[in-house]
């Protein structure tokens, strides 16, 4: 299975701009997974200096961090994806789609591995033992 | 010399006009008068009061029974409405694929997996 990350910030959401911006440049820097589990981690402390410090923590070039977090193409990634979730009508986060068909987050696993096995079956693969869901 | 004897006088009350049962003093018929008049008065505005009252809970109840009438049609119509008129929830149709592009896009796992996972997220 892969999992694709697509960038869907809230207008309600102040900070969120940023720190999307700030996971593009870590992104530019190789290491996007791992600035997300920084900012996952701290959800709550996502003001500019908070995102340069996570940027640090996981030893980002940070004249290159500083540099992408001004560069508007790097904006534009961003917005891209924000355009695309709401050409589908997509408004709110989370929003999964698993092999293009959407499932209404945030769900328990099981209607996860459901779609998922449907999915499998749908294209001949073999659905493994441990993933039956009765 | 003698006074002439004078006879005492007994002074007596004024006689009154024969007397009322309400025992009112003399020259106040009007009192009386006035009351009954003001009595009338009121009886007549309160039957007035009272029709009016009538009519307007007649137009009232006409109205209750027209607005009645137009739920019922209304209720009529909407359940008559097939139930694929009602738009999906959000826009997003659980039966449709949609094309996600993921070329640029941060993943995990290995490219030639058969299940790709979009996540459309926020960080806050």
């Amino acid at each position: 299975m892969r999992l694709v990350w697509k960038h869907l910030p809230l207008d309600i959401h102040k900070d969120a701009p940023a720190a999307h911006l700030a996971s593009v440049a870590a992104q530019k820097q190789g290491k996007f997974w791992e600035y997300h589990d920084e900012l996952f981690t701290n959800q709550k402390s996502l003001k500019l200096d908070n995102l340069r410090q996570y940027a640090q923590n996981i030893g980002l070039d940070m004249e290159r961090f500083d540099a992408d977090m001004l560069n508007l193409a790097n904006k534009k990634v961003i917005d891209t994806d924000k355009s695309e979730a709401q050409s589908m009508g997509l408004t709110g986060t989370p929003g999964f789609f698993v092999n293009g068909r959407y499932l209404r987050g945030a769900k328990p696993f099981e209607d996860f591995a459901k779609l998922i096995n449907a999915e499998l079956t749908k294209l001949g693969k073999p659905v493994p033992e441990e993933a039956r869901i009765q | 010399m003698a006074k002439p004897k004078r006879r005492p006088q007994t002074r007596e009350a004024p006689t009154s006009p024969p007397a009322q049962h309400h025992g009112q003093p003399h020259g106040t018929p009007w009192l009386g008068l006035a009351t009954l008049v003001g009595v009338i008065a009121v009886l007549m505005i309160s039957f007035s009061n009272w029709r009016e009252i009538d009519g307007i809970e007649e137009s009232l109840n006409q109205r209750l029974s027209q607005i009645e009438n137009r739920i019922a049609q209304v209720a009529e119509k909407v359940d008559k409405l097939p139930a694929q008129a009602q738009p999906a929830r959000r826009g997003l149709d659980p039966n449709r694929v949609y094309p996600i592009k993921t070329a640029g896009a941060p993943s995990k796992g290995p490219s030639s997996a058969p299940i790709v996972v979009a996540e459309f997220s926020d960080f806050q």
